[in-house]
């Protein structure tokens, strides 16, 4: 019979009591444990663990080579440092500037009586679903040499001098950062609406001015949030890979994630794999900062009376402020959108804009095209499977996670939200060499993506189902297993209707995540599997513009935008799952338990 | 909910159809523009039906996926079609090619026969200098490579990243041999903010766009960018200088590889491949893509010069040092 070993031995399963620290799971949990365990392996742990090896020159069980000497040369290399700096300058300026941008916006709608919250929310909801490396055309549309800020300045000034540019590693910083900033002001927002605004009240009846109310009452009670978010911001920003080559090949600058792809290139995959590991020892020591400056610490206490909380006068301020918050919304929001449509319907990018210019010719050329209608079935097939993969790992072990705390249990949870801090272009690596050769062959094949996929997906999953299983009540679980169901009756029945929000959520993210993922799938990629990603990286150059591209790209928002319009109205209509009326029944019949009302 | 759950079920399984091993087919890796492709697909599959599977992708790309899989021990492909000599060398050297002499070649023009060659070379094209001609009058555009250091044209000037593209190497690499074996011209560029872009075809997509105005790239896409202007009804404002140290001969090699477990009908698929990419019908398609013709009795595609300079560049000599040449030129641009 299987054991788990487990720290307290603190388990409402049979305890077999004879070894103290051992915890005994018996019957489907053991079998569900076994089966979990070997996913998370397949997923993770073995393609990690490769990775690791490989980058001390350990190879398929050869240790000839093994070694400290690509860590030492990459960093005996000058060129490696400036790689380091780039990426912390990408990732320290994006957290500034989202952060910024995001806790000012979030103050202003959620405590203010600025006048265009909604129009805010809009805004900040449009640069939400346009993926990053669209934005970063768009970027190169508007300030390129020949973007439309450039050719206005001409025709202002009537000079042939063009000052903006495009490319470089602060054009990456204002892209991300207006990537990144919608979830800063999502996740202020909601800390704000949480917070108990007596205190303030308090503060400014004392006498205290708007500002110090805010440096000393609002600041510090949505500093937690503030901190957690900006290192999840700094942790997606230095783990880009399409911004950057985007905006920094032009000029050969380098970040870690360009390195990594460029010793792939050049097939070190010792290299590669070393430069991985220094850029998830980054990623890995933000998300330790992040779990130990949050760990057991909330400041802000919960009062959901939203509306009773008084709303500050901006006073003077007012106008000002909506003349430049709706000027940098629209340009931060809405140009980059009517830049990307505006081009997607040129004939040619850099036409002016005159009737005979236009077509619609992008559009059929991408509907008549079989290979765009293969990379979009394919990222939507690969995104399916990965996440049906995914999410069945996740309900094992949230469920497992509930019943026991064991360190098995713990050990299993840990590994499922390890991809959380892996960046995609390491996961690739990681997969090229866990994946080309016995035992598992599975480069070449879709398969490769799919697994990887699946991988990148776990801890999406399991954030989204975890929240939802916590809110069930045992009982009622305990009720259908009194009434003669098994543990997967019980999991049919009870936990899979109430999660059911929570799954439909993860696979919508998932499915929208493969249709706009780029290194797994560039990297990853073979004949006849290409994805979105590869058709928005390489199809630029293929076509040889960016008006297919930008056509592409309208589509994708267009997807993303309904993906999450799809998943809000979900979360609008029901925040639980609903048990079945036929299962209602079933346990009433049985147990005489009280009707619960789920639905909401 | 069962509905979803059936609906995902029905979709995984016919994920797992669409997966599935198909009928025998060989398997193309190649570079090239699609729609290029897509016609050579055509014609060939016109009488054997669907028997190509195609991995159409950039150069560099491709060059990485075969030198990974020659790595590795095994190439998945059948044919490779490449767009430059330098890797077809050294998969000659390691055995990974299997010699066919195709009735075909005889029309091969000598320029284009290696001796003792286990590849054939299908085509060409030639590495030149592009520029805007609506912003620089063709008496001010310049004659040489040399030229593209002066100051005059500095951060204009654009040309493919070697980290991306593998023609890119074949182009640096040779230049450096113009030169006589040095880098004193890239040290040059680079002072003079040489811009790099993803792929050869974008460099004169970006001087189209007015993004740059001059660059270093094979002639074709620029015939081919002129041919969809004319087609699209708009004014293209590209053209090419051909240079005086020579238009750089940038041929496209294609090879059988080895493989003794490959079945009969697969092994008569990739002859029969091979004849058909040095056929004249084949060779007519690429031509109208702004390629050159192998072949003798057919013409250079419409818009080319009658005559200009040649660089017949030593591919054997620069296979042997390009990945020396690669970490050279990648330090001196980082540096």
């Amino acid at each position: 019979m299987p054991y788990i070993f487990g720290s307290k031995g603190k388990t409402h399963l049979k305890n077999s009591g004879v070894n103290k620290g051992i915890t005994r799971i018996t019957g489907n949990s053991s079998f569900i444990f076994i089966i979990s365990a070997l996913m998370i392996v397949f997923l993770i742990v073995y393609p990690s663990s490769i990775l690791i090896l490989e980058s001390f020159g350990i190879s398929k069980g050869n240790f000839e080579n093994f070694g400290f000497s690509s860590y030492v040369s990459i960093f005996k290399n000058i060129h490696t440092f400036n790689a380091v700096k780039n990426t912390l300058i990408i990732g320290a300026g994006t957290t500034l500037f989202a952060l910024t941008l995001g806790v000012f916006l979030a103050f202003l709608v959620c405590r203010t009586d600025f006048p265009l919250k909604k129009y805010v929310n809009w805004m900040v909801f449009m640069s939400f679903v346009i993926p990053h490396y669209i934005l970063g055309i768009s970027w190169i549309e508007m300030f390129g040499r020949n973007g439309y800020f450039n050719r206005i300045f001409v025709y202002v000034t009537g000079q042939n001098t063009r000052p903006f540019s495009a490319y470089s590693v602060i054009s990456v910083v204002i892209v991300l950062g207006l990537h990144l900033y919608p979830i800063v002001f999502m996740a202020v927002s909601n800390a704000i609406r949480k917070g108990d605004h007596s205190l303030e009240e308090a503060a400014s009846i004392s006498g205290a001015t708007r500002f110090k109310v805010f440096r000393d009452i609002t600041l510090p009670l949505i500093m937690p949030t503030v901190l957690s978010i900006g290192l999840f911001v700094f942790s997606r920003s230095i783990a880009n890979f399409g911004v950057s080559a985007l905006l920094l090949v032009p000029i050969y600058e380098e970040t870690l994630t360009t390195r990594v792809f460029y010793a792939l290139n050049d097939l070190d995959l010792r290299g590669a794999s070393s430069v991985s590991i220094v850029l998830v020892s980054i990623s890995g020591l933000v998300f330790l900062i992040q779990y130990f400056l949050t760990k057991n610490k909330n400041y802000s206490s919960i009062n959901s009376n939203e509306k009773n909380t008084n709303t500050i006068s901006l006073g003077k301020l007012k106008y000002p402020l909506t003349v430049f918050t709706v000027l940098f919304l629209f340009c931060g929001s809405v140009l980059p959108v009517v830049s990307i449509f505006a081009s997607s319907f040129l004939k040619r990018w850099g036409l002016p804009f005159t009737f005979e210019n236009l077509t619609l010719k992008n559009y059929t050329d991408i509907f008549t095209n079989p290979k765009t209608f293969n990379a979009f079935s394919n990222s939507i097939v690969y995104g399916l499977i990965a996440s049906a993969m995914a999410i069945t790992a996740s309900l094992m072990i949230v469920r497992m996670t509930m019943r026991s705390k064991s360190r098995g249990v713990k050990i299993l949870s840990f590994f499922s939200s390890m991809p959380m801090a892996i960046p995609n272009t390491v996961l690739a690596i990681a997969a090229i060499l866990a994946w080309n050769g016995p035992p598992f062959e599975l480069y070449s094949t879709p398969w490769i993506l799919i697994v990887t996929f699946a991988a990148l997906f776990m801890p999406i999953c399991m954030k989204n189902i975890a929240g939802l299983m916590e809110q069930i009540d045992p009982k009622l679980v305990e009720a259908a297993r009194i009434s003669g169901a098994d543990g997967f009756g019980a999991m049919k029945d009870i936990i899979l209707p109430m999660v059911f929000p929570g799954i439909k959520s993860a696979l919508i993210i998932s499915l929208l995540i493969s249709l706009r993922e780029i290194p797994i799938s560039m990297m990853l990629h073979s004949s006849g599997t290409e994805t979105v990603g590869v058709l928005l990286f390489d199809m630029r150059s293929n076509s040889g513009s960016y008006e297919t591209t930008s056509a592409i790209a309208v589509i994708i928002i267009a997807l993303c935008f309904l993906g999450r319009l799809f998943t809000e109205k979900g979360k609008k209509r029901r925040k639980y799952g609903k048990l079945s009326e036929r299962n209602m029944q079933k346990i009433r019949k049985h147990s005489g338990a009280e009707r619960r009302q789920f639905e909401y | 909910m069962r509905k979803f759950m059936v609906f995902t079920l029905v979709l995984f399984m016919a994920g797992l159809v669409f997966m599935a091993e198909t009928a025998e087919k060989i398997t193309v890796y190649l570079s090239g523009p699609e729609e290029m492709i897509n016609a050579l697909e055509k014609e060939f599959e016109a009488e054997r039906g669907d028997v190509l599977d195609i991995f159409l992708t950039g150069c560099g790309p491709l060059r990485q996926k075969v030198w990974a899989e020659m790595e590795a021990g095994k190439i998945h492909a059948d044919v490779i079609w490449g767009s430059d000599p330098l890797i077809f060398f050294v998969l000659q050297e390691n055995g990974m090619l299997e010699k066919y002499v195709s009735p075909n070649e005889k029309f091969i023009k000598p320029e284009y026969v290696y001796e003792d060659s286990d590849f054939v070379i299908a085509n060409s094209r030639y590495g030149v200098i592009m520029y805007n001609e609506e912003l620089i009058a063709e008496s001010d555009a310049p004659v040489s490579f040399d030229e593209l250091t002066d100051s005059k044209w500095k951060d204009l000037v654009g040309i493919a990243d070697i980290n991306f593209s593998s023609t890119a190497l074949a182009i640096v690499s040779s230049i450096w041999e113009i030169y006589g074996g040095n880098w004193e011209f890239f040290e040059r560029m680079k002072d003079n903010g040489i811009m790099m872009t993803r792929k050869n075809s974008e460099v004169p997509s970006r001087i189209e766009e007015g993004e740059l105005l001059l660059g270093i790239a094979p002639h074709d896409s620029v015939l081919r960018l002129q041919n969809k202007a004319k087609k699209e009804g708009y004014k293209s404002i590209l053209a090419i200088a051909w240079p005086e140290e020579g238009a750089i001969s940038l041929e496209r090699p294609l090879a059988i590889v080895k493989n003794e477990k490959r079945s009969e009908g697969k092994e008569k698929l990739t002859h029969d491949f091979v004849d058909f990419m040095l056929s004249r019908k084949a060779q007519q398609i690429t031509v109208k893509f702004g390629f050159i013709s192998v072949r003798g009795d057919l013409n250079a595609p419409a818009g080319m010069p009658a005559d200009f300079t040649v660089f017949k560049v030593n591919w054997k000599k620069l296979a042997d040092k390009q990945l020396e040449l690669r970490d050279e030129f990648k330090e001196l641009m980082l540096r």
